[in-house]
């Protein structure tokens, strides 16, 4: 599945925060939310990383911090080995070549106003790209590419159903033919029935023309399928990071535990003998995020040490890190 | 036992500017007490429709019940009037709806709401019915119920909104519980959560419970029975454990193989091919799944299959199946 272990794209301790001013009848405060607080991750070359996480976890900003479309307060991204972090825009106009995004909503990340074809043009016009002829011919091929017909590049978005709209994305994502993608949630706006075709299409673009992928998604069980490796994050933090076969066989971290437990598998008989131990309370707000490990105030092991101690991620071997004081 | 609710050939047109969209077009379906009925399908298939139905929640114009019959214990309440179906509303059948914080009363604070059914339907007084409300939240699982209750609903996080429109819906008892995607706007740990509220619910109370779901995860932690609906019919409706090893509908199987599950290897999904129809303008002499089917053959597009008995109380809508 993987050439090498090469890295494409590494994140050095990414931290992203957040200034809130609330305003009360006399002054204002300031607040800070942690949204992303300290993350060390690489993914390597052709590989697919999942990355999992409730709402609010600070996944979709991992994602735009590592494409330059947010800033990051501190830490580096390094593409291909060199910092990327506070280039110039043109510098990052060019990088934006080799690195693209696949957006959640297919309904408001088109343009309703411009036909498919040129929407998807205007990333190779952007560039300068070869002549109009190639690229109208190139558009077509794109839209063959994902399952849709050359001629549709004259139609408008809304003549288009979600699932197609989602296909028209992604060729718009890969027609500059970029070496890394993020997918943020990419299917959870679709239909059961539709989310499988556009799974099967992303898993077979990402063989067939060596990308690599940050895949974003709150589904356990679409990530799955569709990653090499799985990140699971909570309140801005990396807890447990492991080949995906290995995270679900024999998940380490107790947040990692719950969830996975928590996920509805579909088939009953499974679901009628499986033990829960559900997870009490609710995600605490990154605002005010507890001392120590963020998850100890709704973990059944907590003991002092974990208000006291920050974990750190670490390589329990075999390529499995988990950050808990207790493994 | 006894049918609580029965659903005969139900059929819920709305009538717009390009045509009659038949969102519910013939369905049968019965609940008998303490069962928990799931309703699966994907969006727009009529599944929310048929939850409206039942308690005459169509905003009509454009949408009418065209035919059918609704008997909740032997009582149809499409002949109701008015005030009769109020008498139903929240205090036999009440009804959970997806997106909390959208159903609930931004102005009023959590226990007002609650009390409001309590007043309405139970005759209690205001202070009375309040306290009551304050029981209620504690029995949802919302730690200190009594300062909560006066929350507003932007106070109150998505979990904690649903587990407020829990305390609504369970408030005067009802026999019929309506669950409408309940926990599709919530994380998969609150899910958990809600969905082992709403059994505990169940079981104390003995309460039915229709589910109207697209995930048929849920579905098989939660429900006895299942049917799965398309373009506004039931295509499949059979004991969970026997749908989902011995799935007689092709839709159905589509359905089930193209939700990956994480205890089975498995290297590429399966998918449905095409697209949900417009239900505007289905041909009305063939099936409706034709054009995504695998496996159509002539009588499929020459006939609509009826909804015929192809195992113990198990029905499947093709011409495939053989009894």
């Amino acid at each position: 599945m993987r050439s090498g272990n090469q890295v494409l794209i590494q994140a050095k301790n990414l931290r992203k925060y957040y200034e809130l001013r609330r305003w009360t009848s006399i002054r204002s405060s300031k607040e800070v939310v942690k949204a992303v607080d300290g993350l060390d991750f690489c993914i390597r070359k052709r590989e697919t990383l999942g990355l999992v996480g409730e709402s609010g976890c600070g996944k979709s900003t991992t994602g735009r911090l590592l494409l330059g479309l947010e800033e990051p307060t501190s830490g580096e991204v390094l593409f291909e080995g060199e910092n990327i972090c506070g280039h110039s825009r043109e510098v990052w106009r060019q990088l934006r070549r080799e690195m693209q995004i696949v957006f959640q909503d297919p309904f408001s990340s088109l343009n309703p106003r411009m036909r498919v074809g040129s929407t998807i043009e205007w990333t190779l016009k952007n560039f300068d790209l070869y002549s109009k002829e190639e690229r109208e011919e190139r558009v077509g091929r794109l839209l063959e590419m994902v399952g849709l017909e050359a001629q549709f590049a004259n139609r408008y978005p809304h003549e288009f159903s979600g699932g197609q709209r989602q296909r028209i994305g992604i060729a718009r994502a890969l027609s500059l033919q970029p070496k890394f993608i993020v997918a943020d949630e990419p299917v959870s706006s679709l239909d059961v029935s539709i989310q499988a075709q556009i799974l099967n299409l992303l898993r077979d673009l990402q063989k067939e023309l060596g990308l690599t992928c940050l895949f974003i998604t709150h589904d356990l069980r679409i990530v799955k399928q569709m990653s090499d490796r799985i990140a699971v994050m909570y309140l801005g933090k990396i807890v447990e990071l492991a080949r995906s076969g290995s995270l679900y066989q024999n998940p380490k971290h107790p947040y990692t535990q719950k969830l996975i437990e928590a996920v509805p598998f579909p088939d009953p008989e499974i679901e009628s003998k499986r033990k829960r131990v559900l997870l009490s309370g609710e995600v605490p707000s990154p605002l005010n995020p507890p001392s120590g490990c963020r998850f100890r105030t709704r973990c059944e092991r907590a003991e002092p040490i974990c208000s006291e101690e920050d974990p750190v991620l670490r390589d329990s071997g075999d390529d499995h890190s988990v950050a808990c004081h207790f493994v | 036992m006894e049918k609580l609710l029965e659903v005969r050939n139900l059929k819920t047109h709305f009538f717009l500017k390009t045509g009659v969209l038949k969102a519910v077009d013939g369905i049968d379906f019965h609940i008998v007490e303490g069962e928990t009925l799931g309703i699966v399908g994907e969006s727009g298939c009529g599944k929310s429709t048929v939850a409206r139905s039942i308690l005459r929640l169509i905003p009509s114009p454009p949408g009418r019940i065209v035919s059918g019959e609704i008997l909740l214990q032997g009582e149809d309440i499409l002949k109701k009037g008015e005030d009769e179906i109020r008498e139903i509303r929240g205090n036999k059948i009440s009804m959970i709806f997806q997106d909390p914080t959208t159903f609930l009363n931004p102005v009023y604070a959590a226990g007002d709401q609650i009390g409001e059914g309590i007043v309405a339907h139970q005759g209690f007084v205001k202070k009375s019915a309040w306290k009551r409300a304050i029981g209620l939240l504690r029995d949802v699982g919302i730690p200190s119920p009594s300062r909560q209750a006066h929350s507003y609903p932007h106070q109150l996080s998505g979990g904690m909104c649903q587990r407020v429109m829990i305390a609504m819906a369970i408030a005067c008892n009802p026999s019929l519980l309506i669950a409408d995607e309940p926990t599709t706007a919530l994380d998969v740990t609150i899910e958990a959560q809600i969905l082992e509220l709403l059994k505990e619910i169940r079981e104390s109370q003995n309460t039915s419970i229709i589910l109207i779901t697209h995930d048929l995860g849920i579905v098989a932690r939660f429900c006895d029975r299942v049917a799965v609906m398309y373009a506004g019919k039931i295509l499949e409706i059979a004991d969970v454990f026997d749908l989902y090893k011995n799935p007689h509908h092709p839709y159905t199987r589509g359905l089930l193989k193209s939700i990956p599950n994480p205890a089975v290897e498995t290297e590429k999904l399966e998918s449905i091919k095409g697209q949900p129809p417009d239900l505007t303008n289905l041909p009305e002499d063939r099936c409706v799944f034709l054009p995504r089917c695998e496996e159509a053959y002539s009588p499929c597009r020459s006939g609509r299959p009826e909804l015929v008995e192809v195992g113990p109380s198990h029905l499947a809508c093709c011409f495939r199946t053989k009894r």
